[in-house]
């Protein structure tokens, strides 16, 4: 029992030992497969992050699992393919080697392919093609099909009726089609005739030209046009599918199959479709159709996206006015396509829309809306003589809220808070509108009254959106401007050369400037009015320039006049510019010192402490 | 009878005058007048208080740039107009300042706590209650105040 105990306990050992060796090989092998095993997760993970990187913008869409919108590196692969077709013709045309081909049709655009796969297995792409004279009532695709090795390219054209052309416009709606439809072979070396083509869209007969009709197994030499290759712009819509077929299986040239009903159909993936698709399933065990007469093409039709998008968001009241309001819907349509910022662009047409329906009325290449309130008012009347003048400072300040900007502006006549002469707001939204308001009382006042509110604001909304777009101000929810800057502590801001820096440093240095000298308030938009952010002139000093130049002062009324050259002698006309100037300015410290300066001339300083008193009895009627 | 009414009425001509009758208030500022017009037969004067300034900076926000430097990120809002002008005006003496002896002041303000403890609209709601005073520290005494008959004029923007 002993020897036993003794085996047994050495078996133990020896077991133990072996049991150890085992479970520490064990570890090792699932170490150096965790090992193993990270490694490979590492690496594919390293590998598929790059291949994410890489391929990034080869994003495919994919509409009822047929249908593929290519963009980015996939739509390049096939240009490709269309490019070498289409040079290799033009280097047989030409006997040229040039990279582009330059043909009548336009240019081709491969920002987006449609891409479908049909019954058959045909692949087809869809290209746009970019007219060098755009048509409203003309749209053209070029169509690729490719299927065991054969390959053909069409240009198809869309023609509008007149009707039909109107009412797309409004809606962008392709659905209800009337007009042409062209098809134009281009290339082709497959052997298989085209279909002659009667065409219906929806539940309306359209025209097909030239829908094929056999003899054009290779149409070399038969270009009608061609085009450059080019990326380009993303303005068209998710595509229509268009589905073509003779309506006969047989291999006919189609010659004979007039009176054949032969059908384009229109199946449009996001609206269901319009008509009854006569495509039937392939069945395996019958044999394949070596020339179908049936396949499916996508269409690329015009459509601004932002147009569409605003259309869409549009109120059913303002959208029926819209339709019934022909000239202003061009302009907006037109506006909105033109626009570098789609956002801001609806709520600028939303805004016009409803300033055009109350009375209003839109600048729309100055982006500027003036409010039924402002219409025929005389603060209007003096605006549109303010304006007239190209080369004057009004006239340029104006013309910051065209299209190359982001930023509008709206023009009222209101109640303002405190009963202010005028204030200008901000947006905190994304519609970077400004809207200026001059108070009932000024237009119930004089023109100067007039004048220099519309100055003196129209100079905050210049100033404000040269700050915003500079990314110094930010506005609160009530408009009013939030000046966020950063000012280094080892700089003297005061003895920095301002016509070294760029619009918005040197709007930093003068701001921080002022914080340097303690005179920093919220008084600052009024502060920056006496700064050098001209060349030459402050605010302040273009303003008194303006009014100098461009107040009529000859038909001024005649006591007020002889009061001002009592007082002012014959230079009155530059004291009372310079003094109405300064309105508005009061609480600054350059006030005090241009106030002050007058401090032995009594009659001057009583009647400048006075002038918002002095100018409510001049001239009041515009003409 | 008679003489009980005609006191009745008296009291209530008393007591309706004495209701028309506003009280003085005296807004003692240190600061200068800025602006100031004297000659012979004329004195005006205009003094200031701006309640924008208590509101006006919001504590810097201190960053370090790139370099390592130090920057002061500054947000402020713009005016919101709460200013308030007293204008003095005395043209051939027909505003003459008024001597006040310090014991008979009761109503009375100073600068500092004006801008920084009260509310704009709940001072000018109080202002036009009394007749207001400037007390300018330039001119006092040890026991007399000169205090100047002032009208109120609220800033209007543009």
């Amino acid at each position: 029992m002993i020897s036993l105990v003794h085996i047994s306990k050495t078996f133990s050992s020896f077991g133990k030992t072996i049991f150890i060796n085992f479970i520490n090989q064990i570890i090792m092998k699932t170490k150096t497969k965790i090992q193993k095993l990270l490694f490979v997760i590492v690496t594919a993970f390293l590998l598929f992050s790059c291949e994410k990187e890489l391929y990034e913008d080869s994003i495919k869409k994919d509409y009822n699992g047929k249908t593929e919108i290519l963009i980015g590196k996939e739509a390049e692969k096939v240009a490709l393919r269309l490019k070498n077709i289409l040079e290799s013709r033009s280097t047989l045309d030409n006997g040229s080697l040039a990279r582009t081909i330059t043909l009548d049709i336009g240019t081709i655009n491969y920002d987006e392919i449609v891409k479908i796969i049909d019954t058959y297995g045909k692949e087809n792409y869809t290209f746009e093609i970019r007219y060098p004279i755009e048509d409203d009532k003309k749209f053209g695709n070029l169509i690729l099909q490719e299927k065991d090795n054969y390959t053909t390219v069409k240009l198809i054209e869309y023609y509008m009726t007149d009707a039909f052309a109107q009412e797309y416009k409004l809606n962008y709606d392709l659905k209800q089609f009337q007009g042409n439809i062209k098809f134009i072979p281009i290339y082709t070396d497959n052997p298989c005739p085209d279909p002659e083509l009667i065409v219906q869209i929806g539940n309306v007969p359209a025209n097909c030209i030239g829908c094929g009709g056999g003899s054009n197994n290779n149409n070399n030499g038969n270009i009608p046009g061609g085009g450059t290759i080019n990326p380009g712009g993303n303005n068209y819509s998710e595509p229509l599918i268009i589905t073509i077929t003779d309506g006969d299986t047989s291999q006919d040239s189609g010659e004979d199959n007039t009176d054949v009903p032969n059908w384009i159909i229109w199946n449009p993936p996001t609206f269901g479709k319009l008509s009854i698709d006569p495509i039937t399933p392939t069945d395996p065990t019958t044999p394949e159709d070596p020339c179908p007469q049936t396949t499916e093409i996508g269409i690329l039709y015009p459509v601004d996206k932002c147009s569409k998008t605003f259309l869409e968001h549009l109120d059913n009241t303002s959208r029926k006015w819209l339709y019934t309001h022909n000239e202003v819907h061009n302009d907006i349509m037109n506006y909105i396509k033109n626009s570098p910022n789609c956002d801001g662009a609806n709520e600028f047409a939303k805004d016009a829309i409803d300033s055009f329906r109350n009375g209003g009325e839109v600048d729309f290449e100055n982006k500027i809306i003036y409010d039924p309130t402002f219409m025929y008012t005389k603060t209007d009347c003096i605006h549109k003589k303010l304006k007239t003048n190209s080369n004057d400072f009004y006239y340029q300040m104006l013309s910051t809220f065209d299209n190359n900007t982001n930023y509008n502006l709206t023009f009222k006549v209101g109640n303002t808070p405190n009963g202010d002469w005028g204030i200008t707001k901000g947006s905190s939204t994304t519609s970077n509108n400004y809207i200026i308001t001059i108070s009932q009382n000024i237009e119930n006042g004089s023109n100067l009254m007039r004048t220099v509110t519309l100055c003196h604001e129209l100079i905050h909304a210049y100033m404000l959106s040269t700050l915003e777009s500079s990314g110094l101000i930010t506005f609160d929810i009530n408009g009013d401007p939030i000046l966020n800057i950063n000012c280094a502590t080892g700089t003297n801001y005061n003895t920095i050369n301002l016509n070294t820096l760029s619009i918005s440093d040197r709007f930093v240095a003068l701001l921080c400037a002022l914080n340097q000298n303690g005179t920093l308030t919220q008084q600052w938009t009024h502060d920056l009015f006496n700064s050098a952010n001209f060349d030459v002139n402050t605010y302040r000093q273009e303003l008194e320039n303006l009014i100098y130049n461009e107040y009529d002062w000859n038909n001024e009324d005649i006591n007020f006049k002889n009061q001002a050259i009592i007082v002012f002698g014959s230079n009155w006309k530059h004291e009372i510019a310079k003094g109405v100037s300064w309105i508005g300015l009061e609480n600054t410290q350059e006030y005090t010192t241009f106030i002050n300066s007058y401090s032995t001339d009594i009659p001057k300083i009583l009647y400048l402490t006075d002038i918002r008193n002095k100018i409510s009895t001049a001239n009041n009627n515009c003409l | 009878m008679k003489n009980t009414i005609n006191l009745i009425c008296l009291l209530i001509f008393i007591n309706s005058f004495s209701q028309e009758q506003k009280k003085n208030i005296y807004i003692f500022i240190n600061q200068k007048p800025t602006l100031q017009i004297k000659n012979d037969t004329l004195n005006i004067q205009q003094f200031e208080i701006n309640f924008d300034v208590k509101s006006s900076i919001n504590p810097i926000h201190l960053t370090i740039d790139k370099s390592g430097n130090l920057i002061k990120n500054l947000t402020i809002k713009s005016s919101s107009n709460e200013i308030v002008k007293f204008k003095y005006e005395n043209i051939k003496s027909n505003n003459i300042p008024l001597l006040i002896n310090k014991k008979n002041i009761f109503n009375f303000l100073i600068y500092d706590e004006i801008v920084s403890q009260i509310k704009f609209k709940n001072f000018m709601n109080i202002l036009n209650t009394f007749n207001v005073y400037i007390i300018n520290a330039e001119y006092n005494s040890e026991e007399y105040f000169m205090a100047k008959k002032v009208n109120i004029e609220k800033y209007i923007g543009l």
